[in-house]
């Protein structure tokens, strides 16, 4: 899958490793799946919460909410909070897209790739952090008489489990990328 | 590779192996994973077996009188989050398997990169049958459902994410492979 079959080593002068071809697609596909994500569940977001009405109807018919409880302020607040959890999500995808470049540049197995790897982890902890903490922030400024009402996974449900997991494998995986660099200078600088 | 280097790189995958850290992030990682199958799962079957409950929120959500669905056709669409839920613990096994490979310090090996890539396969899989059944799901229970649903109940950017993660963690395993490669052509060229 790697053409050249020669490691970078940081302060050596071996030549930068050069991905085949679906290693490259596979690569720029990432990247624009990963624009994609998030253009659309923003976009998605954005256009559930700018129709006040339907929203605000939905938790009418489900936890009995009075339309009337809902003030401007207190919407438009929790608006901003999905704006500031889509910006959260929008880091990850950025360190995606640096973790890529790198790759695609031929830095593949060099401490930094492996830093980039561990940024897209953190940022994703970030990002799952963001969705835990802003929903009862959103749930505060909209009506705190929702409180008792949504059940127990609303507030942490299983997808943040499972992004929390993915993230944490990421994060080991770095470590050992890391440790890969490492060997890779130090069969550089043995052989 | 010469004795000096092979002995290097013996220590630093012993080293990797033996990593506290290392070794406490791959059975995290396996605790989460399970604890993750069993809260989704009991989420589900906790919901599913509130037969009216489930079907009064999608009378309250979509106004459609679900009262009259048969036992059958009620059972045949839990069946279908039943099988969704097996797909996701199909994955939930591989994930287990290689964090398996990691602890018994297998960890530059050809093997522990084809685990990888069998795991994103399986995370692929998972996502593609969770597609699939939830619109066949909710046809069983009610064919008025399609219409009436949003759209993006059948694709959401939560779909493309488990897609585009699956994606990501196969070129991960595709470029471990090749580390795998360079160890082992290293052996036998140094």
């Amino acid at each position: 899958m790697i053409d050249d079959a020669t490691i970078e080593t940081g302060e050596a002068t071996a030549p930068p490793l050069v991905l085949d071809k679906s290693l490259r697609l596979a690569c720029y596909s990432i990247r624009a799946v990963a624009l994609i994500w998030w253009l659309w569940s923003s976009a998605l977001a954005f256009w559930i919460w700018s129709d006040r009405e339907t929203t605000v109807g939905r938790w009418v018919k489900l936890y009995d909410l009075d339309p009337a409880s809902v003030s401007a302020a207190g919407y438009y607040g929790s608006t901003l909070v999905v704006v500031a959890i889509a910006a959260v999500a929008a880091v990850m995808v950025y360190f995606v897209w640096r973790l890529t470049r790198s790759y695609l540049d031929g830095r593949v197995f060099t401490v930094e790739a492996a830093g980039q790897l561990r940024k897209v982890a953190l940022a994703g902890f970030a990002a799952v952090a963001a969705g835990v903490i802003g929903r009862p922030i959103q749930v505060a400024m909209i009506s705190t008489s929702m409180f008792g009402k949504l059940p127990f996974y609303a507030w942490f449900g299983p997808p943040d489990l499972l992004y929390l997991v993915i993230c944490g494998f990421l994060l080991a995986l770095s470590v050992i990328f890391e440790a890969a660099a490492e060997i890779a200078e130090d069969n550089a600088k043995i052989v | 590779m010469s004795e000096d280097a092979e002995e290097s790189f013996a220590d630093t995958a012993r080293m990797i192996a033996l990593n506290a850290r290392l070794r406490w992030a791959c059975h995290a990682i396996r605790a989460g994973a399970l604890a993750w199958i069993v809260l989704d799962g009991g989420v589900s079957l906790w919901l599913w077996t509130d037969r009216s409950g489930i079907l009064d929120r999608l009378n309250k959500l979509y106004g459609i009188d679900l009262s009259g669905v048969s036992t059958p056709r009620y059972l045949g669409a839990l069946f279908m989050m039943i099988l969704s839920l097996c797909a996701a613990a199909v994955f939930v096994f591989y994930l287990w398997r290689l964090a398996r490979v990691y602890l018994d310090g297998r960890v530059f090996t050809l093997e522990a990169a084809a685990r990888m890539r069998e795991m994103a396969l399986a995370g692929l899989a998972a996502a593609l049958v969770d597609i699939v059944v939830r619109p066949i799901g909710s046809a069983i229970l009610s064919v008025e459902l399609l219409n009436k649903v949003p759209f993006y109940h059948w694709f959401n950017p939560t779909d493309l994410l488990y897609l585009l993660i699956s994606g990501f963690i196969f070129a991960l395993g595709t470029i471990f492979r090749s580390a795998a490669k360079i160890a082992e052509d290293n052996a036998r060229i140094v």
